[in-house]
């Protein structure tokens, strides 16, 4: 017997699902990607490293600010470069921006309506008003941080290696954060509708992965923690990734999928909750509380209220960076490398724009984030001139792809009694709990 | 009621290879987005709904994205017959995209370093209106939500739309941006189709061209500017990031083709050796 549903809607990107059952046994699932690959890593062969950043954020339109930041912290990073402390201030925040307005759109407008069984959006708005109304306010908040300092919501302008091109006025940032209670409101109504839901029964042990970072939640940089179900969870260094992490190509996808140690592992919200909850701000932290989880939390459909509860957090997170910012009266400062103040820091400032390498030498750099999904890598290698060699890029859905596969797997026998129809949509519901995004995954 | 249900124009946004980030702006607009939906009949937007069924006709169909698979030049190809007007949205399905870069180095290297074993489409990469003939081009990367909500209205009311043919400079000089190709940057805003508000020069970024030429655009003249202050191949790079190379080149060669007609021989070879040297 075969499970197949194809073109799996409400999600980024196209996928099509096909489970094979012999004798009651599930044998196999499997998440059949059907986007063309764009090949993103093979044409970044040859281009300068000043494009790499506007290329590779065109791997995706629903987090775009993480492919950029990623891209730009990879190239410093091989340049041996730190930013100016207001750069990593301004960065954190549009990655702050990322993850709640991504959050705020899958739970809302893609997953949730599987759980009150319908299946089109507009039916689903339409029935929920107001909370329609919280998740559309708390988006176009998130949206309108990264514009004013990214310069535009998707495919943002003003950052690049070394810091930003132009910096946000200081009145914009003031009107954000006088926006901060009621989005808060809005936020806080949206996570309540979303903790309100009761999501199937499921629990399979796996791995969780995330940035880990002793100073707060991991989301801008970190190192990498393991937290399998079996041992005691281990730290690696984030530019050590390729010791553990493996790409696999599979003959039925054009989406590569990666192992842990050769095992599936989990990264995402949940991942990040289960790994660093300590580490939440205290609205967050007290929703978590309410919860009453017994962590790690196994079942994946939790997924969801992760995310709802990092929306409040990242709202908590970038109130703190707004207030740091104007804390101070004068205008931001055009942030220089290092601190700005010897000429060395300003002939290297000069350089970077003109776009030299400012080693000399072929270089290599790693960069890990926590994007919406999950950490994501970016690996590339510069020549002498500035120019790219080699890149390997890995996205959060490449990661869980083998995940999500034994989800399914696991899942399938308590739904085997439903009828296709309804049984379709109980799997869809699970990969959609996921939040995939496949034309991240394909790139 | 019902009945003025029936008169809703059905519309279809489709999107082929792509980030979909053009989808997400039309989303991003939020509240503006479904007032917009609220006056069509919304037949197919796989951004929130399963189960796609082709419906047998559609008033307008959007199509974002670049037709990579066979299934996506099957579905284009389907997606027209069906459709009375299509609209191509994004620089992917009206220049190319980004991904076509691969096209002006080397495919081959490109699969190459992505893929060990496996095999997946890897054409050249073509704009949609090499598969099917497109009616309207709502252009960049990404579109901008202003103008495509002002078009998207346009659509519904008239029937039809034409996008203000100015350059980029128009809009960044009236916003009072500073001027990049003054400050020897290559900047591509005085031959590309404005309406983009001159989003990037705001961040001072350069214009890469991601939202194709304007008819009426000085690109002779625009070349021999560029090609004195800088090399062919830092120009072409410039051109190639967001898909415009081909069609600027192209666009080149049917106004020297034009001169030639108008001016006789003597200055045919002589523009004939300066697209040599082009190319």
């Amino acid at each position: 017997m075969k499970i197949q549903i194809n073109h799996i809607g409400k999600m980024e990107g196209h996928a099509d699902f096909v489970a094979e059952i012999l004798k009651g046994d599930v044998q196999s699932a499997k998440l059949i990607t059907t986007e063309g690959a764009r090949l993103i890593e093979g044409i970044l062969i040859g281009r300068h490293f000043k494009e790499a950043p506007i290329i590779t954020s065109r791997i995706c339109g629903i987090c775009p600010v993480v492919h950029k930041l990623s891209s730009i912290k990879a190239i410093e990073n091989a340049f041996e470069i730190r930013p100016s402390q207001q750069t990593v201030k301004l960065r954190k925040l549009i990655n702050l921006a990322q993850i709640i307005h991504s959050h705020a759109l899958h739970l809302f407008f893609l997953s949730l309506p599987d759980f009150f069984n319908i299946e089109n959006d507009l039916n689903f708005v339409k029935k929920y008003p107001k909370e329609t109304q919280c998740a559309i306010n708390t988006r176009q908040w998130a949206l309108k941080i990264i514009e004013v300092v990214g310069g535009r919501a998707v495919h943002p302008i003003a950052c690049e290696v070394g810091g930003f091109k132009v910096l946000p006025e200081k009145n914009e940032l003031k009107n954000l954060a006088d926006q901060y209670e009621v989005v808060l409101k809005n936020a806080l109504g949206l996570a309540n509708f979303v903790i309100s839901i009761k999501y199937p029964k499921f629990s399979r042990p796996t791995t969780f992965v995330s940035l880990t970072n002793s100073k707060e939640y991991a989301l801008y940089d970190g190192d990498i923690k393991i937290f399998p179900s079996a041992s005691q969870s281990r730290i690696i260094k984030a530019e050590k990734y390729t010791q553990n992490i493996k790409e696999i190509e599979e003959p039925y996808r054009a989406a590569k999928s990666a192992t842990l140690d050769g095992e599936p592992f989990m990264v995402g919200a949940l991942a990040r909750i289960n790994n660093n909850w300590q580490q939440l701000n205290p609205l967050a932290k007290g929703l978590l509380k309410g919860m009453n989880w017994q962590l790690p939390q196994y079942n994946t459909f939790e997924n969801i209220t992760a995310q709802a509860i990092e929306i409040i957090h990242c709202l908590e997170e970038a109130k703190k960076i707004l207030r740091d910012l104007l804390s101070d009266s004068s205008s931001l400062r055009m942030g220089r490398l290092g601190g700005g103040k010897s000429k060395e820091d300003a002939r290297l400032s000069l350089n970077l724009i003109a776009g030299a390498n400012p080693l000399s030498c072929e270089t290599v750099g790693v960069d890990a984030i926590e994007a919406p999904r999950g950490t994501l890598y970016h690996h590339y290698k510069i020549d002498k001139n500035g120019y790219l060699t080699n890149c390997n890029i890995i996205t959060p859905t490449v990661s869980y792809l083998k995940n999500l596969e034994q989800d399914v797997l696991a899942y399938i026998p308590n739904v085997m009694k439903l009828n296709p129809k309804k049984r379709a949509i109980k799997i869809r519901a699970l990969i959609r709990a996921y939040d995939p995004c496949i034309a991240c995954a394909t790139h | 009621m019902t009945k003025r249900k029936n008169i809703k124009p059905k519309i279809a946004i489709i999107g082929l290879t792509s980030c979909e980030g053009c989808q997400f702006v039309m989303l991003d607009q939020g509240r503006r987005f479904l007032d917009w939906l609220a006056k069509v009949q919304l037949e197919e937007f796989r951004l929130v709904e399963d189960e796609p069924i082709l419906a047998e006709h559609y008033d307008i169909c959007f199509v974002e994205g670049n037709p990579v698979t066979k299934a996506n030049i099957k579905l284009l190809k389907e997606m027209r017959c069906r459709s009375d007007k299509l609209v191509v949205v994004g620089n992917c399905a009206a220049l190319g995209g980004v991904w076509e870069l691969k096209n002006y180095a080397s495919k081959t290297r490109a699969i190459k370093a992505v893929y060990k074993k496996l095999k997946v489409a890897n054409p050249d990469i073509k704009e949609v209106d090499n598969f099917v003939k497109v009616d309207y081009v709502i252009p960049g990367c990404p579109i901008d939500g202003d103008e495509f909500i002002e078009l998207a209205n346009q659509l519904l009311k008239k029937g039809s739309f034409r996008i203000p043919q100015n350059p980029v400079c128009y809009e960044c000089q009236s916003r009072g941006y500073q001027c990049l190709l003054q400050q020897e940057e290559i900047c591509l805003g005085p031959i590309t189709l404005g309406g983009c508000k001159a989003v990037c020069l705001k961040s001072k970024q350069a214009c890469w061209g991601c939202r194709g030429l304007f008819d009426g655009a000085q690109v002779e003249n625009f070349m021999n500017y560029l090609l004195k202050h800088f090399s062919r191949e830092q120009v072409y790079r410039i051109m190639e990031v967001f898909g415009a190379r081909d069609t600027i080149l192209k666009r080149l060669e049917e106004m020297q083709g034009k001169k030639n007609r108008k001016f006789g021989k003597s200055k045919v070879n002589k523009i004939d050796n300066k697209i040599k040297k082009l190319k």
